[in-house]
């Protein structure tokens, strides 16, 4: 039978029936099924083989170090990339193209934020180096968070409506069958309220429209438009592509406790690591696409989590593989986790990355896809199949191999491994190998510093604090990055979906910066 | 960054991997290379030690010190042979032993250090203290002391991780079957004049010192025991009071010939042991050493 992308938009498996259903389970199944087939194995190998696991350790913590240094190359061009695209001057090469027939449609999704929060990004939209008159603002608010959302969206409209080009307020019913409530859903309903009553009513060609999907906290830097359009532009396949910036979680950076700021950075230096690898580069979090290609895709799913990244691969499977994401080095400001008390802090920082680490129900979506579209070659199949493999294991796995399991041999291993040189050495000799990864932290250090705004003046005495908080990355792999992520596998293994979580933002009293 | 460059890092990387993992790997199975570039296999001493600051020397040979933080000491890259091991502190007594070393083995023992001054501190049943009229001294119960005697009498307390597996702990109770005494699952058992060890956990995680599954000879003596315990602070070796009245500290292990045994105090009548402290009475007086490292 003929594929046909628009009938396998799944969300989850229970969408589907017999075979379909087994096979897009069995995926569903698979991530974390090897995930803990590794650990399960590293555990009875360390027991009954002992000393082939010792070897396999050093090898392992070898391959972890070399990994580190080669990801840390990429960190580094990358990080040498976006200074270079902070310090060029975008609206003034934007001169040189016919640009003014670009809108961008901003998405602006929001539940229960502050009204202080909503009006910053606003406010930092008017700061830009973009002509506001070409900006179309779509503040998307849900019915399920109450009026009080509403009256905030209002009072938005009513201060900013006439600063924009234009400014519509949606709010997204509750409870339609069939979706997920959350980000994806809004802002799919949101995208078509705008369609409806901007791009059709003023005869807005949709292929002139980028529309960049934000979170409520996203903050733009001043020629974050000017770049995208020229990017837009300047592409040669500009309706082939999404277009991702680098978040960087340092909205309430100095408000945020360490393991917060560790955490943020974290995935902000993963996203600068992936900007550099393009051909493994999905759309996450704050990110820009064609709206003409948006239409055609049928907008987000509104009936899954991950809508951010799941974008992309409705986009990838739509052109059968023909799209890619355009890294822009160009960062978005985002707030770091953070909630009133510590406790509560690191409950949302787990939360998020469960979130986040719940990704893997596109592994489902993708292989079921690929099993039914036989347009895509086998090699490109074979390709994302590894790709996707490799990071959902690597982040599962990995740390807690590292850092828990590397010891297990001489727990298990019994008394004749005990007695070997081999098992003196090897915590020795892991431990000197983390040592040297743990020296790539220096690098993580100087580049959260220069990604990190003006340090205020009542906080300076705590400037060492932020050498010593990496210190905190083997505990924050592990607790923040492994466990949430090993927890999202086994859920979806288990066929316990999750719902989406709406991460709280809290930002202390004169919180915030000036990008 | 461009393709041709990855392709670069990771052919360099992958080089990288596939030259120092084997090495790495030989190199912590206890290969080396001798002086004339053969590949050797060789062994090792691991010393667990709590002690700071000291020193080994392998036959007569300055070998290795304890660190800052990491006090036990792991001796690899030894020629497999038979070796004089000597660990030294300054204010402390050498330990001794003659270790062979095998291929890819380590052999673990357990170092006992003792000062070579104890200083004993005598424990007054009383304390003479001034009254409100200073012209008069006032006479009261030492605690220290009345506490220290719990230790003596029957049900005591035993010290922490000691399970008195008799009702008579340090009395002159003797003949078979007379008393045990368990530590960390170390179990000693004293039959007549001489005291064996029997390991009471799983056989996996039998410590190193206790050379067999079955009760194995710790001690014997000519003269009869009066009395034994576990080494304060320690579960690899004892104490032990032989009917002269002398006090002696000994390691349990006697395994490579030599049993390092010290003597601890004359006179001695009866002691008792809590956690790091050794409680005795010598010449009808109380006395306390302190054994924390």
């Amino acid at each position: 039978m003929e594929y046909r992308y628009e009938d396998c938009r799944i969300g989850k498996a229970d969408e589907l029936r017999g075979g379909d259903y087994a096979l897009y389970r069995f995926y569903e199944i698979l991530p974390g099924f090897l995930s803990w087939l590794t650990i399960v194995l590293a555990i009875l190998c360390s027991w009954i083989f002992p000393m082939q696991t010792a070897v396999f350790i050093i090898a392992f913590d070898v391959f972890w170090l070399l990994k580190t240094i080669y990801l840390s190359l990429h960190l580094r061009t990358n990080w040498k990339r976006i200074r270079k695209h902070i310090d060029t001057d975008w609206a003034e090469e934007l001169k040189s193209v016919q640009h003014h027939h670009i809108y961008h449609m901003i998405m602006l999704p929001f539940y229960k934020e502050e009204k202080a929060l909503v009006e910053k990004t606003l406010a930092t939209l008017l700061d830009c180096k973009y002509d506001t008159k070409k900006m179309i603002v779509v503040l998307a608010a849900e019915e399920r968070a109450g009026v009080e959302s509403q009256r905030v969206a209002g009072s938005m409209k009513e201060k900013y409506g006439e600063k924009f080009g234009h400014f519509i307020v949606t709010v997204h019913p509750d409870g339609i069958p069939g979706e997920l409530a959350g980000k994806g859903s809004n802002i799919a309903y949101a995208a078509e309220c705008a369609r409806k009553e901007v791009l059709d009513k003023y005869n807005i060609d949709y292929g002139n429209v980028l529309v960049s999907a934000f979170d409520i906290d996203t903050i733009v830097y001043e020629q974050y438009f000017a770049c995208l359009t020229l990017m837009f532009l300047k592409s040669e396949r500009p309706y082939r592509t999404s277009f991702q910036p680098v978040p960087v979680f340092n909205n309430n950076i100095f408000e945020a406790p360490a393991v917060s700021r560790v955490v943020a950075y974290s995935a902000t230096f993963w996203q600068m690591v992936q900007q550099e690898r393009q051909e493994r580069l999905a759309t996450f979090s704050s990110h820009s696409i064609p709206f003409s290609t948006l239409y055609e895709v049928g907008y987000w799913q509104s009936n899954m989590v991950s809508e951010d990244s799941r974008i992309f691969w409705n986009c990838y499977m739509k052109y059968d593989g023909d799209y890619l994401v355009t890294p822009m080095s160009y960062p978005v400001s985002m707030d770091a986790n953070l909630a009133p008390g510590r406790w509560q802090t690191l409950k949302n920082i787990y939360k998020q990355q469960r979130r986040w680490s719940y990704g893997v129900e596109n592994f489902a979506y993708i292989m079921f896809n690929f099993s039914k579209n036989k347009r895509i070659r086998f090699k490109e199949k074979l390709r994302i199949f590894t790709i996707n493999v490799d990071g959902y294991w690597s982040l599962a796995t990995n740390p807690i191999m590292i850092f828990l399991l590397g010891w297990m041999p001489i727990l298990l291993g019994g008394r004749e491994f005990n007695t070997s040189i081999l098992s003196f050495n090897l915590p020795y000799i892991t431990r000197d190998i983390m040592i040297v990864t743990m020296s790539n932290l220096v690098l993580s250090y100087m580049i959260s510093v220069s990604l990190m705004p003006a340090m205020p003046e009542r906080r300076k005495h705590k400037k060492y604090l932020h050498v010593l908080q990496w210190l905190l990355v083997p505990l924050t792999i592990t607790v923040f990055g492994a466990i949430p992520a090993l927890e999202a596998q086994t859920r979806l293994m288990f066929g316990k979906y999750m719902g989406f979580w709406v991460t709280p933002k809290h930002r202390e009293e004169g919180g915030g910066h000036d990008t | 960054m461009t393709r041709k460059r990855k392709l670069i890092y990771l052919s360099a990387l992958f080089g990288v991997f596939i030259v120092f993992v084997p090495l790495l790997v030989l190199f912590s199975a206890g290969y080396t290379v001798d002086s004339e570039f053969r590949l050797v296999k060789t062994g090792g001493i691991y010393l667990v030690n709590k002690e700071p600051d000291i020193a080994v020397k392998l036959d007569g040979k300055s070998a290795k010190k304890a660190g800052m933080l990491e006090k036990n000491i792991l001796i690899s890259n030894l020629t497999p042979k038979r070796y004089s091991v000597v660990v030294e502190k300054d204010g402390y007594r050498p330990w001794k032993k003659n270790i062979t070393v095998e291929e890819q083995k380590v052999e673990v023992c357990y170092p006992l250090l003792v000062p070579v001054k104890l200083n004993p501190q005598p424990i007054p049943k009383y304390l003479i203290k001034k009254g409100e009229d200073q012209r008069k001294k006032k006479r009261e119960a030492n605690e220290e002391y009345v506490g220290a005697m719990k230790l003596f009498s029957k049900g005591v307390t035993p010290a922490k991780g000691t399970v008195a597996v008799s009702a008579d702990s340090g009395t002159t109770k003797h003949g078979p079957g007379a008393d045990q005494k368990l530590k960390k699952k170390v179990l000693l058992i004293r039959h007549s004049n001489k005291i064996y060890v029997k390991w009471t956990g799983a056989d996996q995680k039998r410590p190193f010192f206790i050379d067999s599954t079955d009760e194995t000879p710790a001690f014997s003596s000519d003269k009869n025991i009066l009395s034994f315990d576990f080494f304060p602070g320690r579960h690899d070796s004892m104490l032990v009071l032989l009917n002269n009245l002398n006090l002696y500290a000994v390691e349990i292990d006697t395994r490579f010939g030599i049993q390092n045994s010290y003597k601890i105090a004359s006179n001695c009548k009866r002691f008792a042991v809590k956690d790091e402290f050794l409680y005795y009475f010598s010449v009808g007086a109380m006395y306390m050493i302190d054994f924390e490292p």
